[in-house]
This record gives structure tokens, C-alpha cells and sequence, in this order.
């Protein structure tokens, strides 16, 4: 198991998939739609890694 | 035991919509995926009541046929991708680290990510109803159908990133669910003792790591054309036509296990209980499903015996096909011998163990008259073949569900489930199922095609589709009585105890329904081996890697694949000759150099030395850096020549191939930078080192495929 999780909740997960649902539903629509999703993505892969260094 | 809640439980509660969002406990992930799962099961049955109320009768204009053929497209991905499989995957969610004695999955965020990609690509794909272009294309959305001249609007585009999204949460739902089982399994739990419904979703991982890969390259492809004009699929630039259908079936026949072996493994769970006397055959029923599944990687192309692939194929893919319905039937014989001479219990949950063998058994004799190529030949898009799979999937996957949900509906609630209404559900289910299902080998045999909005009025046909059409009304009737019985069950049923079937599995040994941590002390079955096994000494962390990396071998394989198909297939415009192989060998070497460098670093880590460490590892990324600047001035070179994706096969295949790898290359940077700036553990840097090593690889063979095949 990832070391330290136990007991904890964690919002990234949602925000990573539900960024890259958005960067893809901008490949049907608009790619505006798109960069809105990569910044989300990023921000989601920045705050699940420090969590994961958060708790260790 | 029923309020036996602990406060630490009561707080997580109070937590409301906000636990539900950021939970990461398997049991609530469990739960997500099947409360997810029922809802599509409702609306996938509402387009199936749509389209059986068009058939009711000969000549009906009920539905357009456009309307129909989203009807039939949504309603078989839907119930594949977002019914069964999540039903599964939720019961594998919230019953294998309990019936293992593990306390989470092993990668618990990693599992709650897996279940919000199910969600937003069921979302993203359901959209296209509100877009109004909903995908209408099939479930295996053949090519070239899909692609740009044929499909001009978003629809195939829905119905392919849509999938994509879920299909990365099932891949690392199986990377999750291999891991737990190999890792996390209680003291003195060894491969004999594991329980089969775990031994059978261990193997269902495998399969969603190896075959899904090849389903999601095909979706990549075909987005690629429609998007930046590649041309995989594309028959005026002389794409191959059979592609798509040896990618998509690559994945589509082991599907058809994903879905089979876990309701494999809640037969073996339930049938002995019910029984009261142990499993007949245990070792064989596991072997079994082992054989299954490596058999059902082989056999894909028995879907294709329509179009001419030459009788040596033919002939090989037919008698593999024939070959896999040997282990299923040795687990039939051994839920028949387990029952035979056992004290028999009949609940719902053995009612529908029962039903699950005739059902099952005919889907699957049914299914081996396909692997007979003169029979597959007459009866290939025929009803024929929608009764088969129905009864493949219906009768098995759903039916044993049923007996799951009568079976562990105490142990996640802690009460029963109404009986008396539960058999009054059972026979409306089993008699609405053949009323609905059985008339359509009938109608096939007669010669009615699969996906035709209507149909003329020859003899018999009217009669049973609307046979047909009760049957399905039925079957709803029966859905909505097991909905209101679970409803009140939940609330007033009977408590039912610890261990109300007296199970023999470690889920019975805890509370009804589990604490948080599901078991008050860590169960233990045997004694702790000193030492440590050679797999035992790779973290968990570096173990799913290792796994992903098996994962990325057969998304690598499809790509490759493609470039060897289109290599040379292009009638004119660029070719492999147009490479630089000289100049992409220098830059390939700093690739190279790097996985020596990245050992090197490793070792001074396990000496403590953290600035060796450091040096090697920035040395590391350096030469992948080099790499990538390299691989991006090719590109310019071939931009400036006027070579881009969109000239031909070969470019298309090309720039695919070496781009995604690209990207890996990329993902490892970020990696390795990553682990350089945060605080970091042993394991995270031997886990980053195995991708980094695994991208190398890779790029072994494609230099090779690519650029040093030129030279031969």
C-alpha cells in the first residue's frame, strides 16, 4: 500500500481524471477547453505529488 | 454486526459528499463502481426497451433507422463498458483485500483515480446524447466507417476518447488489482489457499493490462486521422482495411473473459457454500482459468473468419477457439460435481448459481458452432450471434452478479436480503432472460440480420420479436423488484450477522458491514516465513511498475505492429529511406548511456551517497534531455522536407511510433526531476529507475524496427 495513506482522502485523483476528460472533450469542441484541462492536469499532478511527499 | 459503527467511522460519515469525493478506502471505491454501474444498467436497458419496442412488429417506424443504430452502438458499449465491467471491477474493489486479509488496494489513490476516469469518460461519452451526436457506429466501431469521409461528425469521436478515458481507469484498476493479490495477501496465505474469486480477478488484471492496450493505440489511431489527417484506417491512401479489426478484436475476445472469469470466481465462491461441502477441483478450476485466459489472447480473429484471412488462419484461429471451451468446461463440471451430493441451500443467490450454468453452458456451446468456419460463415451478423453473446454475457456475467449481490449484500450492509421477494426476482428474471434471448437463435437461424431497424414480415418473425419484446419488459419488471427489494432490504431487512451463509472466506470472519479498517487485527493464516522471496524483495511500489511496464509492451506492440503493416505499403511519397540513420544512432546512444547512468546512480544510493546520487541522476536526465532535442531536430529536418503525418502510411505509422515514444521519454523526465526536488524514498527512485530502463528498451526496438531495418 502507498506508505502513509492509510485513513487519508485525497481530492486529486478526481481533479487528474476530470482534467483529462476536459483536455480530450476539447479535441471534440474547442481546444480552449483543452489548455483549460492541462493547467488543471498539471495542478492535479503537482498537488497528488505533494501529498505523496507530505505524508511520506 | 449492524451498529456496531465505529466513532472513527461516524466521522467519516458525517463527512457526507465530500467523503465520497476524496475517499480513497477500497470498500467506498467498491460501492462508487457499482452504484455507477446500476445507473448505466438502467439507462443501457432503457435504449434496449426502445429498440425491442421498434421490433416488437414487422414494418414498425417507432425509431428512425438513424436513431436505431445509436440505440444498438450506445446500448452494447454502454453495458460492456460501463455495466459489466464496472460491476465487476467494484465487487473486485471491495472483496479482494478482504477476502485477502489486506487492509486497502495497494495503490489506494491509484484506485479512486480508476473510478473517476470510469465516471468522466461515461460522462464524456453520454454527453454526445446532449450534443446530438450520439456515436452510431457499432460497439466495435469498424473502419472505415469511423473515419473522416464516412463520419463527418463528432459521434466517433465521442464514442473513442470516451472509451479511452475508462479504459486507462480499467488498465490501472488491473495494475491495482495484480499488485494487491501478489503483494498484500495475509501471513500463510499461499497460491493454494487464495480464494478463487481472487485468483480469478488476479487474472481478470492481467487480462485488462494486456488487452486493453491494443483497443486503446486503435482509438489513438483513429483520433490521429480525424484529427491531424494520419491515415491508418484511411482506404484512398491504401491503409489496411484489417487493422482495425485485428487491434480491436486483439482486445474484444479476452473482453469477453474480463467479464466471464470474475463471475467465474463468484460461482467457485458461492456454488460450495451453498453446497455445504468444499469446491470440487480447486487447483484444476484455478489452472483453468489460468489456460483461459493466455487461450483467449490467441483467438481474437475467430470474430474475422468473414473476411477471407485464408484457410490457415482460419483454421488455427478455429481449433484455439474450440480449444478454450476445454478449461470452461472443467469449471462447469466442477461447480456440477461441487453441487452433486451436497446438502443443497436454495437462496436466491444458488437460484441463480443454478440458472448461471444453463445459461452460461448454452452462451457457450453456442459459442464454439462459431468456431466451426463453414457455420460461422452462415451465420456471422445474424441474430444469431446476438442470442449467442447475450447468453455469453447476460446469462454469465449478470447472472452470477445477481448470485453475488444475494450472497454479499449482508456483508456490506449487515442485513438480508428479502428472500421471499428474492425468488419471486429470480424466476421473473430467469423466464423474461429466454423469453427475450432464446427466440433470437431462432430468428437467426431464419436468416434475420443483426442491425436492421425493421424487417419484413415472414413467417414468424413478427411473433418472436414480440416474444422477444415481453421477455425484455419482463426482465425490467425483474430489475425494478430487485431495486425496491435492495431499497427496503437496506433499511428494514434482517440483520443478518457476521456470517449469515457460513462463508469460510476472510470477509466473513469481520464486522457486517467491514470497519474502516476492516479487520480488528491482521488476519493470519499460516506461519511467517524468515527470509525474504525473491518477489517479496521488490517494493510495491517498483512491483507496479513492473507491472504497468507489461502493460506498455502490448500498447508498444500495436504501434509497432501498425509500422511494420505500413511500412513500405505506401504507393508513393516519403519511406523509410528518407531517415536519417546516422544522425538519430548519435542521439539514440546518450539514450542508451543513460540506463548505465541511472544504475549508477542507484547503487551510490543504496551506499547513502545522496550527492553521487545526485550527480549520476542529473547525468541521467541529461542524456535524456539530448535525446529529446535530438529526436525534435529530426522532426524539423522531416518537417522542412515537407514530411508530416498526413503524407502517407508510412509517416502516419512513423511519426506515431516514435512520438509516443517520445512522450515516455518525456514522462520519464518529469519523473526523474520530480524525485530530485521532493523528499523521496528508496523504492520511489528504483521504481522511476525500472520506467526509465523499460523507455530504453523500447527504444532498442524501434531504432531498430525503424532505422536500422533500412540498412539491411
Amino acid at each position: 500500500m502507498e506508505p502513509g495513506l492509510t485513513g487519508h482522502g485525497s481530492i486529486w485523483p478526481l481533479t487528474i481524471a476530470l482534467a483529462v476528460t476536459i483536455v480530450l472533450f476539447g479535441v471534440v469542441t474547442t481546444l480552449v477547453f483543452s489548455a483549460f484541462g492541462l493547467c488543471l492536469l498539471a495542478a492535479g499532478i503537482v498537488g497528488w505529488v505533494r501529498e505523496l511527499s507530505h505524508h511520506g | 454486526m449492524i451498529g456496531a459503527r465505529t466513532a472513527e467511522r461516524e466521522h467519516e460519515l458525517d463527512l457526507g459528499l465530500l467523503r465520497w469525493l476524496t475517499t480513497t478506502d477500497h470498500k467506498d471505491i467498491g460501492l462508487l463502481y457499482i452504484g455507477t454501474s446500476i445507473v448505466f444498467f438502467f439507462l443501457g436497458g432503457v435504449e434496449s426497451l426502445l429498440m425491442r419496442w421498434q421490433l416488437a412488429r414487422p414494418r414498425n417506424d417507432f425509431l428512425d433507422p438513424g436513431t436505431y443504430n445509436a440505440l444498438f452502438t450506445m446500448h452494447g458499449t454502454t453495458m460492456i463498458f460501463l455495466v459489466a465491467m464496472p460491476l465487476l471491477l467494484g465487487a473486485a474493489n471491495y472483496f479482494v483485500p478482504l477476502m485477502i486479509g489486506a487492509r486497502d488496494m495497494a495503490f489506494p489513490r491509484l484506485n479512486a483515480l480508476s473510478y473517476w476516469l470510469l465516471l468522466f469518460g461515461a460522462l464524456l461519452l453520454n454527453w454526445s446524447f446532449l450534443a446530438g451526436s450520439p456515436p452510431d457506429v457499432g460497439w466495435f466501431a469498424y473502419s472505415p466507417l469511423t473515419e473522416q469521409p464516412f463520419s463527418l461528425g463528432t459521434a466517433p469521436d465521442y464514442w473513442a476518447l470516451g472509451l479511452l478515458v475508462t479504459g486507462a481507469g480499467s488498465i490501472a484498476t488491473g495494475l491495482n488489482l495484480v499488485v494487491t493479490v501478489v503483494k498484500l495477501r495475509a501471513p500463510g496465505m499461499t497460491p493454494l489457499r487464495i480464494p478463487v474469486f481472487v485468483w480469478m480477478s488476479f487474472i481478470t488484471g492481467l487480462l485488462l493490462l494486456w488487452a486493453l492496450p491494443s483497443l486503446t493505440a486503435s482509438q489513438v489511431m483513429l483520433e490521429l486521422d480525424r484529427h491531424l489527417g494520419s491515415h491508418f484506417f484511411d482506404p484512398r491512401a491504401g491503409a489496411d482495411q484489417l487493422l482495425w479489426q485485428h487491434l480491436f478484436w486483439f482486445f474484444g475476445h479476452p473482453e469477453v473473459y474480463i467479464l466471464a472469469l470474475p463471475a467465474f470466481g463468484m460461482m467457485s465462491e458461492i456454488v460450495p457454500v451453498f453446497s455445504r461441502k468444499p469446491l470440487f477441483g480447486y487447483p484444476f478450476v484455478v489452472a483453468s482459468g489460468v489456460a483461459i485466459a493466455f487461450l483467449s489472447l490467441s483467438v481474437w480473429a475467430h470474430h474475422m473468419f468473414a473476411v477471407q484471412m485464408g484457410p490457415i488462419a482460419d483454421a488455427a484461429f478455429g481449433a484455439a477457439s474450440a480449444l478454450i471451451a476445454v478449461p470452461t468446461g472443467i469449471k462447469v463440471l466442477s461447480w456440477l460435481a461441487t453441487m452433486w451430493g451436497g446438502r443443497l441451500w436454495l437462496t436466491p443467490a444458488m437460484m441463480y448459481c443454478c440458472a448461471f450454468i444453463v445459461t452460461f453452458t448454452m452462451g457457450g456451446i453456442t459459442g464454439v458452432h462459431f468456431a466451426m468456419v463453414p457455420v460461422d460463415l452462415q451465420l456471422t451478423d445474424s441474430y444469431y450471434v446476438v442470442g449467442h453473446f447475450h447468453y455469453v454475457i447476460v446469462g454469465g456475467t449478470i447472472m452470477a452478479s445477481l448470485a453475488a449481490v444475494y450472497y454479499w449484500f449482508p456483508k456490506i450492509t449487515g442485513r438480508l436480503l428479502d428472500e421471499r421477494v428474492g425468488h419471486w426476482q429470480f424466476w421473473l428474471t430467469f423466464v423474461g432472460f429466454n423469453a427475450t434471448f432464446f427466440p433470437m437463435h431462432i430468428l437467426g437461424l431464419a436468416g434475420m440480420p443483426r442491425r436492421v431497424y425493421t424487417y419484413p414480415d415472414l413467417p414468424g418473425w413478427g411473433f418472436w420479436n414480440a416474444v422477444e419484446t415481453v421477455g425484455a419488459f419482463g426482465l425490467l419488471a425483474a430489475m425494478l423488484l430487485l431495486a425496491w427489494n435492495i431499497w427496503r432490504s437496506a433499511r428494514y431487512g434482517v440483520a443478518a450477522g457476521n456470517n449469515p451463509w457460513g462463508g469460510k472466506t476472510l470477509e466473513w470472519t469481520t464486522t457486517s458491514p467491514p470497519p474502516p479498517h476492516n479487520f480488528a487485527a491482521p488476519p493470519v493464516l499460516g506461519p511467517v516465513r524468515n527470509g525474504v522471496s525473491r518477489l517479496g524483495a521488490i517494493s510495491t511500489t517498483t512491483f507496479g511498475v513492473l507491472v504497468f511496464i507489461s502493460s506498455e509492451v502490448f500498447f508498444f506492440g500495436s504501434l509497432i505492429a501498425a509500422y511494420v503493416d505500413y511500412r513500405t505499403r505506401s504507393p508513393s511519397g516519403p519511406g523509410p529511406g528518407d531517415l536519417d540513420v546516422g544522425r538519430t544512432a548519435l542521439f539514440s546512444l546518450a539514450l542508451f548511456a543513460s540506463s548505465a547512468t541511472i544504475y549508477l546512480a542507484e547503487r551510490r544510493l543504496e551506499r547513502d551517497d545522496l550527492r553521487g546520487f545526485r550527480l549520476w541522476w542529473l547525468a541521467t536526465m541529461s542524456l535524456g534531455v539530448i535525446f529529446i532535442v535530438g529526436q525534435g531536430t529530426e522532426y524539423a529536418r522531416l518537417y522542412a522536407d515537407g514530411i508530416s503525418i498526413d503524407r502517407n502510411l508510412f509517416t502516419s505509422a512513423f511519426f506515431t511510433l516514435t512520438g509516443f515514444h517520445g512522450l515516455h521519454v518525456i514522462i520519464g523526465l518529469v519523473a526523474l526531476a520530480t524525485l530530485l526536488t521532493t523528499r523521496f524514498t528508496h523504492n520511489a527512485a528504483r521504481a522511476v529507475s525500472a520506467y526509465w530502463h523499460f523507455v530504453d528498451g523500447v527504444w532498442v526496438v524501434v531504432f531498430s524496427v525503424v532505422y536500422l531495418w533500412n540498412l539491411v
